[in-house]
């Protein structure tokens, strides 16, 4: 296992997922063991269809293995009742996606606030954490704009401000730099290395191996297995 | 623009291949084109079509005003004076009701009868079914006409089974032989189909044939020249009322002059104006509604269209190719909503007011006008919701659309559907706050302090024969003694012999005089004048509320008395003890003027109307009816059984006593208290069926938009579960959209209702147009519904899996 400082975060232990479409079983991971620490940034790299997304929809609670356990900051995530899923989706984890994903009829600062909104915060301080974001990615004289007025790049970087809005405890980032330029890819990459290095601890998914680069530790996804982490 | 027979063929196998989307289309603007159609038709039939009269627009009626400033019939010396005198009519007639007994076919019978004067059947331009009508030389204006009848088509029917040979045989009406010399076509007949027959009235016994001021029911028709105006005839009628009056005395009643279709349409105008814009408010709504399954169906087009375009379609190709589509369906349900129309005109009928005439009912007939209507209803509505849609989407930049981070849906089509919805909301509130006031007046109707009890009371009229009717002994002793038999009979606990009975339209006003006034006809009060047995009070539970009622002890030769209401003490003696005074009717006075002595005040009975106090209404007891008995009297029975279980008692009672008396209008006291209320609870039946068609129609269009825009935005939804919404939120999310379009339906419905409700203020009764409470009530209930429709798309919004968000690429 390679360079950790803090705690562990995240530890799968034999996860599997199977999907079952058409009485056809498709074994999208197999026996996954994986630890990621605080302060970690990993990447985890592989094929196409070797279950990279499904890995990364699983730590980020968006699905459920079919067997094997994660605990997530010591809990065990594995019988939380739909909310409680919610719950810890909103609190721990920020996700940035490949298609950006912001919402269409939104502006810059109300797609940076939606998580926010979700938790019983003041006004106020919700307003103060949305310009930090903002001003952390370089977006903050934007916010009254509307997504379609943007580059990708812009985009993406909105998305991150969005992602880190709420100080979740690990980002997980798929793809993010699939659908940019690699002007603007390589600077939402430059932009997460930042935020690693300032503490945040990041789960990237990318098939890039230039991109991968940029992570401490690289996980290599085979066919739903790891075949090499370091 | 071409409409290409191809581009049809197309449209029509695109909606076989989505049989939901076509099934729901149609069938939501079938089913508003049949309730339009059927509402037409009615409306059509009722309002619109020409009464069954030859050049229906020359008739007019004459209505009699005395010199009281009431209604009163035509006399007959004013029949002559206004017939010879006037310059305007080209032809003149009177009839009066008449109330027969037939005899010798079966069981004594009660008919309705017209005695008839003048011309009545020239004038209306009606001509014989068989055989001949009664010419004016049958129909004098004095006694000593021949005993000829014309019977009605309906008549005719029942009594002789259709036969031909009918002509020539008699009928024994009132112990008198009349013969038939013709039948009257079908459902026409005057002032209503439903007339038995036509009998001269100078067959009639001891008619007040020279008595000017005399009022017995009988009303005056004719037909104008040609080229003569209402008003010219008003004119005309005006001077000749004054002429008259200047020979015969002022107390000489004058005539007006109304429309004969107003006079036989009426009432039902309002209310069939009334339904038949509520139904248009249906209409609208399933237009919107399916105006927005069009939209939607649309967007689920980009892609076709885009592809279309890309291969070298002109946007008028793409529009023509949607139009085609919407007047499909439109034709579809046009088609459909026909049918249900033809197979529901008859169940609707039997749900209108019963002042609809039944002469007009008989118009109303499914007809190439309503089949028109229907279908250039569902073209109109076809190009409404196939043309917007269509232009929408060809000014639509396909391409644009397809640009990352584009708006999750196409602002303004949505903007667009949304507003649809809002419109349907408030119409659809509109609806529902007419029909909660409609019910809230229905609540007060029944609620009203009528001043009678009318449960548990059969009430029926029985004549009496002209035998014993010859004599005031004879009169009294059938009465005496038909009440004193059914009184025992098992199951009644009081009955009591009636001349009125409250809300059957029946009166008699008589004019009246108290103590110290001078008896002359410019001091005359008319008050009604009721004859009843002691029992009356008792059994129609008319409490009351000072002195004393009848006793068997008010009869000939003791002390003349007299029970007057609560408005009468008030307004005669409003500060003074009523009991002891003394009044006259004025024809008792004739010489010397015979006094009475109020005994007693009950309480104010609703008599003509549930919504009006009545006028003053007084009894007599009817052992002291003075000169003025010989009247056809009604029965009351209090019964301690359901009231229609003593009916068949009383009906041997009355045949032991005089099989050869009919007993007719056999009915618990409550169907006339229903009857009253019929317009109110017939409107308020279909206001409500309208109201809850729109209101399901609106639900549904929310329930439409709102699934609509959780399967646009499932992506948007994904997102929003990945960062953390829970199922709660979610809900929220979409109900609270749902919920904004509600609200601001709900407060433009409000704006509208207040503009509204006012043109039903005629039909409210103590309810105002803007009751808070049903306004308010109304608004909650849509919300909920609103709610509801929301929620089951908002429960399918948690169901959207967030990994879509990781696995789509923009
Ligand atoms: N919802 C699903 N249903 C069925 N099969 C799925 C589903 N999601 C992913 N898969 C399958 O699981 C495998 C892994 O997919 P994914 O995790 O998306 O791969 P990657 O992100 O590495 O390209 C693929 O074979 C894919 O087809
Ligand atoms: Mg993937």
């Amino acid at each position: 296992m390679a360079s950790s400082n803090g705690e562990t975060l995240i530890k799968l232990d034999g996860i599997k997922k199977v999907f079952l479409t058409d009485e056809v079983e498709t074994h999208a991971l197999s026996e996954i063991h994986l630890n990621i620490n605080e302060g970690d940034y990993v990447a985890i790299a592989g094929p196409s269809g070797c279950g990279k997304t499904t890995l990364l929809s699983i730590i980020g609670l968006l699905d459920t293995p079919s067997a094997g356990s994660y605990t997530l900051a010591g809990e065990s995530v594995a019988n939380l009742t739909p909310a409680q899923q919610a719950y810890v989706r909103n609190r721990q984890i920020g996700f940035i996606f490949q298609a950006f994903n912001l919402i269409g009829d939104l502006t810059v600062f109300e797609n940076v606030e939606l998580p926010l909104t979700y938790r019983k915060m003041p006004t106020a301080e919700r307003r103060e954490r949305v310009m930090e974001a903002l001003e952390r990615v370089g977006m903050a004289h934007r916010t009254k704009h509307y997504p379609s007025q943007l580059s990708g790049g812009q985009q993406q970087r909105v998305a991150v401000a969005r992602a880190i809005a709420g100080k979740p405890a690990i980002l997980l980032a798929d793809e993010p730099t699939g659908n940019l330029d690699s002007k603007n890819g390589g600077a939402v990459m430059d932009l997460l290395k930042e935020l690693h290095k300032d503490g945040s601890t990041i789960c990237m998914v990318t098939h890039d191996p230039r991109y991968a680069e940029h992570a401490d530790r690289e996980v290599h996804l085979f066919d739903g297995q790891v075949v090499q982490d370091n | 623009m071409r409409f290409s027979l191809k581009n049809f063929r197309y449209a029509v196998r695109a909606l076989r291949r989505r049989p939901t989307y076509a099934a729901v289309a149609i069938g939501t603007i079938g089913l508003a084109i049949a309730a339009n159609t059927t509402m037409f038709t009615v409306f059509n039939g009722v309002i619109l079509q020409p009464l069954p009269f030859r050049d229906a627009d020359r008739l007019v009626t004459i209505d009699v005003r005395a010199h009281t400033g009431f209604p009163i019939s035509l006399s007959l010396p004013n029949y002559r004076d206004w017939r010879d005198k006037n310059r305007v009519f080209e032809s003149f007639a009177a009839g009066a009701d008449w109330g027969m007994t037939l005899t010798g076919r079966g069981p004594a019978q009660a008919i309705y009868a017209l005695a008839a004067v003048g011309d009545p059947f020239g004038t209306l331009g009606l001509r014989p079914h068989l055989g001949r009508l009664l010419t004016p030389e049958e129909l004098p204006d004095h006694e000593g006409a021949p005993f000829v009848t014309v019977i009605s088509h309906g008549f005719w029917q029942q009594h002789f089974g259709g036969q031909t040979d009918v002509l020539g045989q008699s009928l024994v009406l009132d112990d008198q032989v009349y013969t038939i010399v013709g039948v009257l076509p079908p459902d026409v007949g005057f002032p209503q189909a439903s007339m038995d027959l036509y009998v001269p009235m100078g067959t009639l016994p001891n008619l007040p044939w020279d008595v000017r001021s005399s009022s017995f029911g009988t009303r005056g028709f004719g037909r104008l020249a040609s080229g003569v105006s209402l008003e010219t005839a008003r004119e005309d009628m005006a001077r000749v009322g004054q002429e008259v009056r200047a020979e015969a005395g002022d107390d000489t009643a004058l005539p007006e002059l109304r429309t004969l279709s107003e006079f036989i349409v009426g009432d039902v105008k309002t209310p069939l104006n009334l339904l038949m814009g509520a139904v248009v408010f249906v209409l609208l709504i399933a237009v919107a509604n399916v105006g927005n399954l069009m939209l939607a169906r649309g967007e689920d087009r980009y892609r076709e269209l885009a592809v279309r375009g890309a291969l070298g379609a002109a946007k008028t190709d793409v529009v023509s190719l949607l139009l085609a589509e919407a007047f499909v369906i439109a034709i579809m349900g046009g088609l459909l909503g026909a049918g249900v129309a033809y197979l529901s005109v008859e169940a609707v009928m039997g749900l209108l007011p019963a002042q609809v005439p039944a002469l007009l009912l008989a118009q109303v007939k499914v007809s190439w006008t309503s089949l028109v209507f229907a279908l250039g209803v569902a073209l109109g509505a076809g190009v409404l919701f196939g043309l917007v849609p269509a232009f929408r989407m060809a000014r639509t930049d396909l391409v644009g659309s397809l640009k990352s981070g584009a708006r999750t849906t196409d602002q303004g089509r949505e903007r667009l559907r949304s507003a649809l919805v809002v419109g349907e909301v408030a119409i659809a509130l509109v609806l529902l706050i007419a029909s909660g006031l409609m019910l809230r007046t229905l609540d007060k109707l029944r609620n009203v302090d009528k001043g009678f009890n009318p449960e548990s009371v059969l009430t029926a009229s029985v004549p009496i024969s002209k035998e014993r009717n010859a004599t005031r002994e004879g009169w009294l002793g059938f009465y005496s003694e038909l009440r004193g038999e059914a009184a025992v009979i098992p199951g009644v606990r009081s009955a009591a012999m009636t001349l009125l009975l409250p809300l059957e339209d029946r009166s008699w006003e008589m004019g009246l005089h108290p103590e110290g006034v001078p008896v002359t006809p410019e001091t005359t009060q008319s008050v009604l004048y009721n004859v009843v047995s002691p029992e009356y009070f008792e059994t129609l539970g008319v409490p009351i509320i000072r002195g004393r009622g009848f006793t068997s002890s008010d009869r000939q030769g003791s002390n003349l008395v007299a029970i007057i209401d609560e408005t009468m003490a008030e307004r005669f003696w409003p500060d003074a003890e009523p009991l002891g005074h003394q009044i006259t009717f004025e024809t008792d006075s004739a010489s010397t003027p015979v006094y009475r002595t109020v005994v007693g005040v009950a309480r104010n009975v609703r008599h003509y109307e549930l919504t009006e106090p009545s006028r003053i209404q007084v009894y007599v007891p009817f052992e002291q009816t003075g000169v003025r008995w010989g009247m056809g009297l009604r029965i009351a029975l209090r019964t301690s059984v359901p009231p229609s279980q003593a009916a068949g008692s009383l009906r041997e009672v009355v045949t032991r006593l005089d099989p050869s008396v009919p007993v007719s209008r056999l009915q618990p006291l409550d169907n006339l208290v229903e009857r009253a209320m019929g317009q109110s609870t017939s409107i308020t039946r279909l206001l409500t069926a309208f109201g809850a068609s729109a209101l399901a129609l609106a639900a549904l269009g929310i329930f439409g938009v709102m699934s609509y825009a959780v399967t646009r935005r499932q992506r948007e939804i994904g997102i929003r579960i990945a960062l953390g919404a829970g199922a709660a939120e979610v809900i929220r999310w979409v109900t609270t959209r749902a919920l904004r379009l509600t609200a601001l339906g709900v407060m433009l419905g409000l704006v509208a209702s207040v503009a509204l409700t006012r043109m039903l203020s005629g039909l409210l009764y103590e309810v105002t147009p803007i009751d808070p409470v049903v306004f308010a009530i109304v608004s909650a209930g849509l919300a909920s519904v609103a709610l509801l429709a929301a929620y089951l798309p908002a429960r399918r919004a948690t169901r959207v899996d967030p990994v879509v968000v990781l696995s789509e690429e923009g």
